[in-house]
């Protein structure tokens, strides 16, 4: 199924809030969970499975949960500060400093190990990204690992490109382009949760609570 | 060269009008179309570029049922645009306005391009499901209208009896069929916005939806047309009455697009607060730019001429609704001192139109004084078009981690005064809650007190979250980062990265409550409406109201310049002209 960027985001935020994250850490979500889809990542999967973590009590594990003030924190920090944390989801790590960077003028580097060997190594300013892996047919496979991330000016990765700037900006053409795709079943978990934030409805929601009756009839 | 060089909050000593005047829900619920608005931007970007209409597929049957293709094609380049209509039948009671409808006479979509017949056999099967269709980025907008019941048919049988049917019948309602909604921007798989953020004719706030609207208008004509044939031939008596007639050029020019908008359109302002500012920030600029301007003789007169079409336009708005009815009848009694004003010799020479605004107001209702905006804009084009290209908004709201809590604290007193000044010991003060409801997403309001479902209340009640923010701070270092307070309070970040927003768009902010119990949500759907262009507000209840779009419009082939610069509030009693020239033969 093809999806819209914006369907995608508002399906995310709406999921967030359903799984009981704050209102502003819900549009966190919707924004990281859209940087993954223009980066050309399946976003959906990964978004459902941290939201996973929240619902089962593992806050500590949820990125989406732990990066917010994470990269709050790192954006006040001198340069070379460090911070390493356990995340579920790591890959939402590329998702979060891309966007500091871009809204607040991080420049950062994020690095894990991929749970079956190799690495990911992800540097982001205002004005590059590039995403590096040695195993990039494993980097969206699930499996939580320690991230480090650091505020530095200068990335130095030498681990084999993913996409750079140009490659970021050419996946993002794709997808606004031709639609973004998701894994079915992450997205279905995805909407049942933003259904969460859905009020039942009642005869007296249906009158009052939209101010129409038959109105829309009389014409 | 100007004695004092103008900023971009004052023009020749004009200054922009404070967001504490224009953000109020009162004013916000008096606004009227002006020439920023999207109808009339678009229909003067396709006259200026010659776009003409083709209909390269109609395939309706006698019913009127079936599918049609109408085509928009740039006169200057390459853009080419399609309406795909399907026209269906439809039992009349499940004839609904309501988002929670699940069936309508007509459905559309707007086509990136010509559709061959694979492409309209995959619309035809998604478009009537509407919601519950899928779509791909090549289709737009999407859209439904119904039938106005009470003039459709009539009009359809005038025609096949070879007669015009009843002008003040048409006029008074002003449409043939009414949308019941416009999807853009990605909904249900359609194209992202920012797809069209590279094409000049849709870059702006929804151009492509108007565009829609506006092809839908010409299938409306073109169905009720091709219904009176069929009839007129299925009938088969010979002699007078045979042959139906065509609908008479002028009265499509009184026949707009009816369209039916209840809550869904009121959280998309508070939901976009840097485009609801761009929006407003043009506005205010163009009435400073315009006040600032001397009154010239020829622009009193064209003044004159607006505020005359204006009167008339006012004469025959009518509604049912008593608060709305009342606020009509003071407005034409507001637009009467108005036009003695412009009159009075006071007002001419060495003046400039600042004069008559302040007068305006000093002296006349909020209605008065937001529709002299609107005509004080169209004196001077030149000073207001090119503003339209400033109204929409690429950026998203950012949170600076960095800001102080003395910074912040300083931003609240600044912008949210009014939040402050809320008593919310006073239950009044936050008994609604807006909520989405599980029928078909509809938005709704609720009353906190009485029904369930606050604890999943989309996130409105601004003043509240404004002053526990503030309580909150007061107790914290003002050296302190938000970085660091926000670690602590993850439940205000979004109200943080709301004031840090305000602070750089200060028209973003509605400063009025919506959880209060006297908000009128209809306040939020006419300023919206007003940048769409949409007039004759018609209000059903406080929720829910009607509008008519591109009344008074040139049709696609009398779209020059000309026309297109000039048809706001028109009026269409008996012997009124219409406000443009027609330029094209019937």
């Amino acid at each position: 199924m093809s999806l819209s960027l914006n369907e995608l985001e508002v399906v995310v935020h709406k999921a967030a809030l359903g799984a009981g994250l704050p209102v502003g850490f819900a549009e966190d979500a919707a924004r990281l969970a859209g940087w993954l889809a223009r980066a050309g990542l399946e976003p959906a999967a990964p978004v459902q499975r941290d939201l996973g973590e929240l619902l089962a009590g593992r806050a500590g594990r949820c990125a989406l949960r732990q990066l917010p003030p994470l990269l709050d924190g790192l954006v006040v920090a001198p340069d070379g500060e460090t911070r390493t944390l356990e995340l579920a989801e790591p890959l939402l790590a590329a998702a979060a400093l891309a966007t500091a960077a871009n809204d607040v003028g991080l420049s950062g580097q994020a690095a894990w190990r991929l749970p079956e060997g190799g690495g990911v190594e992800v540097f982001a300013s205002p004005d590059l990204v590039e995403l590096r892996c040695d195993r990039p047919a494993a980097l969206q496979r699930p499996g939580a690992a320690r991230v480090t991330l650091r505020k530095i000016a200068r990335g130095g990765a030498g681990l084999p490109l993913v996409f750079d700037t140009a490659g970021f900006l050419a996946r993002r053409q794709e997808v606004v382009e031709r639609g973004l795709a998701v894994e079915p079943e992450a997205w279905a978990a995805l909407r049942q949760l933003a259904a969460r934030i859905l009020v039942p409805a009642s005869d007296r929601s249906r009158l009052a609570g939209a101010g129409a009756g038959d109105i829309d009839r009389d014409s | 060269m100007p004695a004092e060089a103008p900023r971009s909050d004052v023009f020749h000593g004009v200054a922009l009008r404070p967001p504490s005047t224009v953000m109020r829900l009162a004013r916000l619920g008096s606004f009227f179309p002006t020439r920023l608005s999207f109808m009339p931007a678009l229909l003067r970007r396709l006259a200026r570029e010659r776009w003409r209409l083709e209909v390269p597929r109609w395939a309706l049957d006698a019913g009127g049922y079936g599918h049609a293709v109408l085509t928009l094609r740039s006169g200057v380049g390459d853009a080419v645009y399609s309406l795909v209509a399907f026209s269906h039948e439809l039992d009349p009671a499940l004839r609904s306005d309501r988002v929670i409808a699940e069936a309508w006479d007509a459905t559309f979509v707007l086509y990136d391009g010509v559709p061959d017949d694979a492409e309209i056999a995959r619309l035809g099967a998604n478009a009537p499901l509407q919601e519950a269709g899928r779509f791909c980025p090549r289709d737009l907008v999407l859209s439904r209208a119904n039938r106005s019941s009470r003039v459709f048919e009539q009009v359809v049988e005038s025609l096949s009896r070879g007669r015009q049917p009843d002008r003040a019948a048409l006029t008074a309602i002003g449409y043939l069929m009414r949308t019941t909604a416009v999807y853009g921007n990605g909904k249900f798989g359609i194209a992202d916005r920012v797809r069209l953020v590279e094409r000049p004719e849709l870059a702006g706030p929804f151009q492509a939806e108007m565009m829609t609207v506006y092809l839908i208008r010409s299938f409306v004509f073109r169905l009720v047309e091709h219904l009176a044939e069929s009839r007129a031939r299925e009938r088969g008596d010979p002699g007078e009455g045979r042959r139906a007639a065509p609908l008479d050029r002028e009265l499509k020019r009184c026949l707009g697009i009816g369209n039916a908008t209840g809550l869904g359109m009121a959280p998309f302002l508070v939901n976009h607060p840097i485009l609801l500012n761009n929006w407003i920030l043009a506005r205010e600029t163009a009435l400073a730019r315009v006040r600032a301007q001397p009154v010239s003789p020829p622009s009193r007169e064209r003044l004159g001429a607006l505020l005359a079409r204006a009167r008339r336009h006012c004469a025959e708005w009518q509604v049912d609704d008593r608060r709305q009815m009342a606020r009509i009848e003071g407005l034409r009694e507001d637009l009467e001192r108005l036009e003695r004003r412009l009159a009075a010799p006071r007002s001419a020479a060495g003046a400039r139109w600042d004069a008559l605004y302040r007068w305006a107001e000093r002296s006349l209702g909020l209605e008065a004084q937001e529709l002299l905006v609107s005509l004080l804009l169209e004196t001077h084009p030149e000073e207001v078009d090119a503003l339209c290209e400033t109204m929409g908004a690429a950026e998203r709201t950012k949170l600076d981690p960095a800001m102080t809590l003395g910074r912040l604290a300083e931003l609240i007193a600044e912008h949210y005064d009014w939040a402050l000044a809320i008593d919310l010991e006073e239950p009044d003060r936050q008994r609604l809650f807006w909520y989405v409801s599980e029928e078909k997403h509809e938005p709704r309001l609720g009353d906190r007190y009485r029904e369930a479902g606050a604890e999943r209340e989309m996130p409105f009640a601004v003043a509240r979250d404004v002053q526990d923010l503030a309580g909150k701070l007061a107790a914290r270092p003002r050296h302190e980062t938000v970085a660091a307070f926000l670690a602590d309070e993850p439940g205000l970040r979004h109200v943080v990265r709301r004031i840090q927003t305000v602070a750089l768009f200060p028209y973003a902010e509605i400063r009025d409550s919506l959880v209060d119990a006297a908000c009128l949500p209809i306040d939020l759907l006419r300023c919206k409406l007003s940048f769409f262009g949409a007039a004759k507000y018609d209000p059903k209840s406080d929720r829910w109201t009607r509008v008519t779009m591109f009344q008074g419009a040139p049709l696609p082939e009398e779209l020059d310049e000309a026309a297109a610069a000039d048809w706001c509030f028109p009026a269409f009693g008996a012997g009124q002209a219409l406000p443009a020239r027609q330029t094209a033969p019937a």
